[in-house]
């Protein structure tokens, strides 16, 4: 283990002069005498350890280079320097600092061929070394992009949400209005998205479409674009500040639904998982903005949610592992006469998620998730019943996943969901079995 | 002891990686996940009824309480029934058009097909111009539905549907026409809907419900 601050020294200019770098030189001279011939020049300053903070912006910085062959080529930064050829070179360059952090890369080579190359990470004065080099961490400026992309075919048992329940309410058998014989229906859901980052900034874009095969239930065909964009600010080496802004496009059956605006502040901080992998936990605020499309039946309303996320990964970047918990509002914007809002709850939500990763082959993923919506003034079946007087759902589902992966860009995947809702107005059972395609790039 | 920030893995970056793929990928590689993945709610689908007090509408819901001793109707039941039955026997699904087409014979499977429309249903007091009732409508997979309104001698729009019991209604009738989501949604409902006395004795005379003789 390497202590960060092994190797850092302030300078002070006067101290240090070409005299003493010539002594450097002198008791190098030993070592040098008796190293293999086929070593590469050493590279000797005293101006420089291989991380540096300055005192002032500008820097007289001395080199001694010694090799057994004569040195015959300096370079720094890449840019030869004037020198003449002998066993013993002696270089002396004025640097101007003008960013936090520079890297000044210094090569010899001897008559021979053997190249050294040392790298000396020098900062400014007053630059907190721990700081920059975290921020240096980050995307630096080049743009890189990246996507992904779902095919799934899917057979979902119950599109309607249609009532059906394990057991009896008042006395009554729920079945629904939709005959058990043709509740179930095929369905193509096709996902895609594709990003890029260039510095703290990102940028994304994605679709997705799900399409019911009978017609009669194309009310429930879904598309939706979406396109955002965000900045990751780092605070420190552990904690960073994320803003996005998203987006987003619904489209129900044929028909316009909503445009929806999210800005998503949140709070980022490395994690400790405790078993030699990495962890992130996310403490966010969404703030979304729907505009419905039916203008006379909805009104425009904000959601508001409070997440806790946490993801991690192991060691050997083979086990993912993800929990949400949440608290929010949400509301379709349906307002009475009478003022009330049937469709207005607020919920607590709760989700874990587990992905194993081999580099290719088996593929297994694991979630479990549940929520708490208690409606504002939607009114239940009954009201003799521990979930109270209004309306409360609680959605209960499992899932699962087995698949092979070919390669990142190409994995093949079957997928399972099972989902419950508790209700005392609307309960029913749905299971979506799926298989398809999905990678990333 | 702290690492060198160079050499120690940084999961802020993988972090800040996920902030790129915000809602792109987590969307795209949420299989296996325990979010949900249940539709968006059918908002649009629901459906706009004005019923009796409603100023400058053309559909009120009406009916005559001298009929029944001024016995005021308290509140409504207004909605959606998928009529899965034969009211005629013929085996023809067809709509009620009258009320009068309720009788003994088809009234427990009318009942049926109501207790299992009740995500279509809903309870509305009366009280002063409060004018509209709004409630989903069935998906097209369920088939036929019609517009029933119920009227009831008790307050129970605090109450579920569930705890109507068979002496509440008092008036009820249908629109007489099949309906579908081609009823453009969120525009109120043209036609009026005239109630009839829930029961009658064998002479066709409106009487109570619960007194002796109700059909």
């Amino acid at each position: 283990m390497v202590r960060f601050n092994e190797g850092i020294s302030t300078v002070n200019m006067r101290v240090w002069s070409v005299l003493i770098a010539v002594a450097f030189s002198l008791a190098a001279s030993g070592a040098w005498a008796q190293a293999p011939s086929n070593d590469p020049p050493e590279i000797l300053t005293s101006e420089l350890a291989l991380k540096t903070v300055l005192e002032s912006d500008k820097l007289d910085v001395n080199f001694v280079f010694i090799d057994q062959d004569k040195v015959a080529e300096v370079k720094i930064n890449g840019e030869k320097q004037p020198i003449t050829p002998g066993d013993t070179v002696l270089l002396t360059r004025s640097f101007t600092f003008t960013q936090d952090v520079t890297r000044v890369e210094v090569s010899a080579t001897d008559e021979k061929g053997h190249t050294r190359t040392v790298t000396y990470t020098v900062f400014r004065p007053g630059v907190d070394p721990d700081k920059a080099l975290a921020q240096e961490g980050q995307p630096s400026g080049e743009l890189a992009w990246f996507g992904g992309y779902d095919v799934r075919s899917e057979q979902d048992s119950n599109p309607t949400n249609d009532l059906s329940s394990p057991i009896s309410i008042k006395g009554v058998n729920v079945t629904g209005v939709v005959p058990d014989s043709r509740q179930s229906d095929s369905r193509l859901n096709l996902n895609g998205s594709v990003g890029v980052t260039k510095g703290m900034w990102n940028g994304f874009a994605g679709a997705s479409k799900i399409t019911y095969s009978k017609k009669e239930n194309e009310n429930f065909n879904v598309q939706q674009l979406y396109l955002g964009g965000g900045l990751t600010k780092p605070i420190n080496d552990t904690l960073a500040f994320a803003f996005n802004y998203t987006f987003t496009d619904v489209n129900l059956g044929s028909h316009d639904y909503l445009q929806s605006h999210t800005l998503s502040p949140a709070l980022r901080r490395a994690v400790d998982p405790g078993d030699g992998g990495t962890g992130v936990s996310q403490y966010g605020l969404n703030v979304v903005r729907k505009q419905f499309a039916l203008k006379a039946f909805q009104q425009d309303t904000t959601d508001l949610s409070l997440t806790m996320d946490y993801r991690s990964i192991d060691k050997e970047k083979q086990d993912t592992y993800h929990r949400v918990f949440e608290y929010g509002t949400s509301s379709e914007g349906i307002k009475l006469s009478d003022g009330t809002d049937p469709s207005e709850y607020t919920y607590y939500g709760l989700s874990f998620g587990w992905n194993n990763r081999w580099d290719s082959g088996l593929l297994v993923d694991a979630g479990l998730g549940t929520q708490y919506r208690k409606y504002k003034s939607d009114k239940p079946l009954t009201t003799d019943t521990p979930l109270g007087a209004t309306r409360v759902d609680i959605p209960m589902q499992v899932s699962a996943g087995l698949g092979w992966q070919f390669r990142p860009q190409l994995r093949l995947m079957g997928t399972y969901s099972y989902l419950f809702n508790l209700s005392n107005k609307s309960p029913f059972v749905r299971q979506i079995i799926g298989v398809g395609l999905n990678g990333a790039f | 002891m702290r690492q060198n920030a160079a050499d120690r893995p940084n999961p802020l970056r993988k972090g800040m990686y996920l902030a790129a793929l915000g809602a792109a990928v987590l969307l795209v590689l949420a299989g296996g996940c325990g979010q949900f993945n249940d539709n968006p709610s059918p908002g649009g689908m629901s459906f706009t009824y004005a019923f009796q007090g409603a100023s400058g509408t053309s559909s009120p819901m009406a009916w005559d309480t001298n009929v029944l001793g001024n016995i005021p109707v308290k509140s409504v039941v207004v909605g959606a029934i998928v009529i899965t039955h034969s009211r005629d026997g013929s085996g023809v699904i067809k709509p009620y058009t009258d009320a009068n087409q309720v009788t003994p014979a088809n009234r427990d499977l009318l009942q049926t097909d109501a207790e299992q429309s009740v995500n279509f249903l809903e309870i509305n007091l009366i009280s002063g111009d409060t004018a509209e009732v709004e409630f989903p409508i069935p998906p097209n997979a369920a088939g036929p539905w019609q517009l029933v309104g119920i009227g009831l001698k008790n307050d129970l729009s605090d109450k579920g549907l569930a705890e109507i019991t068979t002496v509440d209604p008092i008036f009820y009738g249908f629109v007489d026409e099949f309906l579908n989501d081609k009823v453009v949604p969120g525009t109120v409902y043209p036609s009026a809907l005239v109630l009839k006395p829930w029961c009658t004795n064998p002479n066709g005379g409106p009487i109570l419900p619960g007194q002796a003789g109700c059909l």
